[in-house]
């Protein structure tokens, strides 16, 4: 059936030497300022410094803000914003993974609207778009350098808030596959599962559409036997460069598409525990596949062809099975083998963990609608 | 926020597909946009607001000039104050008035301007005017000019509104009325010395009536009495003292205005020469034998128009004075100098522009206390002792002397004395040849008739008594009327006519019914009063000479014995 869609991506370069643009789109931008929003990791990573680098001998100004933990939390906005007022700042430069750059999406938004980022929550809750963002991604995985996709750590409330809008849409992304030459191997195999969650979601979302179905697919196509490759041949900067573009196929996917249970159970996780995104992400996946197959068998075993697995001649649920297991065999393959509850899930946690993955944005377009008790069973399965 | 449930889960996914959401990604745009729509609107409303301020500053500065116009052009002297005190404006009037520029007052308060007595007063009308907001009007006060001089100011105030209605400052008026006060206190001062005058007229009047018999009777007696007499001795201290009060009602007559008989051409030099060589002067010179006199006469001093017997007294009574004024030695110049005052001459008295003969008497006594100075010409104000050497009415007579001669008195008085300019008006006239002293015998008559006519039984009898004794059949009526029937009757060879009789016909009257009955009868007019337009008249229509009463032998004798001549 024939719909009315549209599809939302920035301006982005995509190529070596993206980086040393920045000074040229800050300049473009009219930056009197600029802020730069990175972590600890990234700045001995020296990411942060090549930017700052560039940006002086340009001749712009620019001030760093790192105080960014993994999982950005809602205070780390907040100081950032009065950094941001107090450095007179007027473009922002995120250079990092999904954890600067989700900052920076909110530090741009609170600045706008005066308003408490607690109050963005959810899908199209901002008024006004932030000043001129610039997007530098050094992670293949989390893709917010094209999505309309924040994610911020409510850490009172210990959930994960989903801030979905055009207006955290970067108004530039500049992917320099260099840059995620000096993750580790374990940061690399959770990113690039990530972004292969990003594609699978994107594709069986039930908002999903044509356009977005390409890039899922490609994404899909890509990211398994490069993932294994690139964590092979670490500073390959071929593979790495190929990986980072099934990144932004799954990016682009995902941005449009929007994600399911997965990423709606991993928030609630990682609210709660503080586990890499990555991880929970790649934990979880075998067990919400499990639980979607049967919905939209279809197109999962469209993922398992894209995978490369012959499903031919199969029955449904050997089909289901096979893809499941090639899951398996891939987290296996890059070193994701621990399970909920050896990170410290108990069974006690689950309930809570449910009802608050429930209320998840990303939760709505899982093909299949859960209640809260599928849910926990799906936790259960992945204790 | 709207949390995904079974409820709207369906709404939830559509809004992520996103059709209908309110963020468009660079929608960094349209809030420029509306800044940039916001900010047009603002420079609009602000480009309007400078045309409407630029307006409203130009007709406030069009409203100020005008303001400034009038002020400017204010003939008083007009300074605004702030609310704190200070002047912020004052009108060209004002340093012409005071001497201050408005540079040399700005942001000044009153000190320096207002003396300090008159703070507490000022202080209350600048605080009526800026904290009541009302205003006053014509109070009178006092300012000091830039010089140091203190003028007589009338004050006005009122309060200045700003645009909001709040007083913003204080206009204050000054009226410089220090020459209208000084002329007020002119026509006061003139108006008492009339009054006085009017005053001592009617009191000389009766006095000089009474005295007639204390003052004729003794000279009657002593003629009967022989020389070895023990009376003679009494009779003579009778008529002395008789002569002195006639003296003294002499000079209240004096003042009296217009009682100066006599306007005869006369030199001051002449007046001055023979007052020196008179018995009152040289009596004084023996009295106050440590005092030089000493004379500076003009040698083509002008002639003056007037009564010489009046400018001797006043000439007299100024030596008197200056002598009196002098503790111990000292000097008393008097002299004499012709003068041409071109432009009038404020001083004790305004002088006039015109030729003038001046007489001065200065001493180097110890002067007139200021305050006196302002009195010193009322009749009976006296720093003398009563009775011991003064009547009080010595410079009373100088004033109405002057006054009677058009003229004008300056005084300047300090510790190093005190200086009088009488300011006598020139005449042109030549000096008339004096009459020379006529002896007894020259006015004894040979039985002629004579009618003695007034309507005061004394003045009768001495009349008829003096005649009788220097040879003249003297026969006397008690009126006009009778004069009339009597002379009917009889010829006669001289009236002596009194001009005032209240009850009847006078003088005048008498004599124009006479001259009907007998024209060309010689007559001598006789008064109290001074020689009044009745004496003209009755002299036009043919009577002699005019004689003032009281009678003397010598007066009488001379008046009969000139008019029988003629």
């Amino acid at each position: 059936m024939l719909k009315l869609r549209k599809f939302v991506a920035p301006e982005f370069l995509f190529g070596p030497g993206a980086l040393d643009l920045v000074s040229q789109y800050a300049r473009n931008f009219g930056a009197n300022k600029v802020l730069v929003v990175t972590d600890s990791g990234v700045i001995s990573a020296g990411w942060a410094g090549k930017v700052m680098e560039a940006l002086e001998s340009a001749g712009i100004p620019g001030v760093i803000f790192s105080d960014v933990t993994p999982n950005p939390r809602s205070e780390e906005v907040m100081a950032g914003v009065e950094f941001y007022r107090d450095q007179e700042c007027d473009v922002i430069v995120a250079v990092g993974g999904g954890s600067p750059m989700d900052c920076a999406k909110g530090i741009g938004i609170v600045n706008t609207n005066r308003k408490s980022i607690l109050e963005f929550e959810g899908i199209d809750n901002v008024g006004k778009p932030g000043p001129p963002l610039i997007c530098i991604p050094t992670t293949a995985g989390t893709s917010a350098d094209v999505s309309q996709f924040a994610i911020i750590n409510n850490l009172p409330k210990r959930v994960k808030m989903a801030i979905i809008s055009k207006t955290v849409v970067p108004d530039v992304a500049l992917i320099d596959p260099a840059t995620t030459v000096t993750m580790d191997l374990y940061l690399t195999a959770c990113t690039g599962l990530d972004a292969l969650v990003h594609a699978i979601e994107a594709f069986v979302s039930s908002a999903n559409s044509p356009v977005t179905d390409l890039h899922a697919l490609e994404a899909i196509r890509i990211i398994p036997s490069t993932l294994l490759d690139v964590i092979a041949h670490p500073d390959d900067v071929e593979l790495r460069a190929k990986m980072m573009l099934g990144s932004l196929e799954a990016g682009l996917a995902f941005s449009n598409a929007s994600l399911g249970a997965v990423h709606a159970m991993a928030h609630s996780l990682g609210g709660f525990l503080d586990l890499s995104h990555g991880e929970c992400n790649s934990i979880l996946l075998d067990h919400v596949i499990g639980f979607n197959y049967y919905a939209v068998s279809e197109r999962y075993n469209k993922i398992g062809e894209a995978m490369g697995i012959d499903l031919d001649k199969m029955t449904a649920e050997e089909k289901r099975k096979a893809i499941l297991d090639e899951i398996a065999r891939l987290k296996t393959s890059v070193g994701i083998v621990k399970t909920l509850g050896e990170r410290g899930v108990r069974k006690s946690d689950i309930s809570e963990l449910s009802k608050k993955a429930m209320e998840d944005p990303c939760m709505v377009t899982n093909p299949r609608q859960p209640d809260q008790r599928d849910i926990e069973v799906v936790y259960e399965e992945a204790l | 926020m709207k949390k995904p449930s079974k409820d709207n889960w369906d709404d939830l996914r559509d809004k992520i597909i996103g059709l209908g959401e309110k963020s468009i990604r660079k929608s960094y745009y349209p809030e420029l946009q509306q800044r940039l729509r916001e900010l047009e609107i603002r420079n609009l409303q602000l480009k309007q607001e400078i045309g409407e301020r630029k307006q409203t500053e130009d007709a406030l500065r069009e409203s100020e000039e005008k303001y400034r116009t009038v002020l400017d052009s204010n003939p008083d002297p007009v300074v605004v104050y702030d609310m704190e005190g200070r002047v912020i404006y004052l009108n060209p009037a004002f340093t012409r008035v005071f001497g201050w520029s408005l540079e040399e007052r700005i942001g000044k308060k009153i000190d320096g301007f207002v003396p300090e007595e008159n703070w507490p007063e000022t202080r209350m009308m600048i605080n009526k005017v800026t904290v009541s907001g009302e205003s006053f009007s014509g109070i009178e006060t006092r300012r000091y000019t830039k010089e140091g001089n203190i003028l007589d100011i009338s004050i006005s105030g009122s309060c200045y509104r700003d645009h909001e209605g709040n007083v913003a400052a204080s206009v204050i008026n000054l009226r410089d009325i220090t020459e209208q006060k000084r002329l007020e206190d002119q026509l006061q001062k003139a108006r008492k010395m009339e009054a006085m005058g009017l005053m001592a007229g009617g009191v000389a009047h009766d006095l000089n009536n009474i005295l007639s018999g204390i003052v004729s009777y003794p000279e009657l007696l002593l003629m009967d009495l022989p020389e070895d007499s023990p009376l003679r001795k009494p009779i003579k201290t009778i008529q002395e003292s008789g002569l002195r009060a006639a003296d003294v009602v002499e000079d209240l007559m004096t003042i009296a205005r217009g009682v100066a008989t006599g306007k005869d051409a006369l030199n001051l030099n002449t007046i001055v020469t023979e007052y020196l060589g008179s018995a009152e002067h040289r009596r004084l010179e023996r009295f106050r034998a440590f005092i030089d006199f000493k004379t500076a006469l003009a040698p083509d001093l002008l002639n003056l128009s007037g009564s010489p017997t009046h400018i001797n007294k006043t000439l007299m009574n100024l030596v008197t004075n200056a002598s009196e004024a002098i503790e111990g030695s000292g000097t008393v110049t008097i002299s004499t100098v012709n003068r041409y005052i071109d432009e009038p001459l404020k001083g004790y008295a305004d002088v006039h522009a015109g030729e003038y003969v001046v007489l001065n008497v200065v001493d180097d006594g110890s002067g007139i206390m200021p305050k006196d100075l302002e009195r010193i010409f009322e009749p009976f104000y006296t720093k003398k002792v009563m009775g011991r050497s003064g009547t009080g009415l010595g410079l009373a007579v100088v004033w109405n002397t002057v006054q009677d001669h058009d003229g004008y008195i300056n005084v300047e008085s300090s510790e190093k004395g005190t200086a009088f300019e009488l300011y006598f008006p020139v005449t042109r006239e030549n000096v008339v040849a004096e009459g020379e002293e006529v002896p007894l015998e020259n006015y004894l008559g040979h039985g002629e008739k004579i009618l003695v006519v007034d309507d005061e039984e004394r003045q009768r009898e001495i009349a008829s008594g003096i005649l009788t004794r220097i040879g003249y059949d003297a026969e006397t009526v008690s009126n006009g009327e009778e004069a009339i029937g009597y002379v009917k009757e009889h010829p006669v060879d001289l009236i002596v006519l009194d001009m005032v009789m209240p009850k009847g016909i006078n003088g005048r009257e008498t004599y124009e019914e006479i001259i009907k009955i007998r024209p060309g009868q010689k007559a001598v007019i006789a008064s109290g009063y001074a020689r009044t337009k009745e004496v003209y008249i009755a002299q036009e229509l043919g009577a002699g000479k005019y004689i003032k009463k009281p009678y003397t032998l010598a007066k009488v004798g001379l008046a009969v014995k000139e008019e029988l001549e003629k």
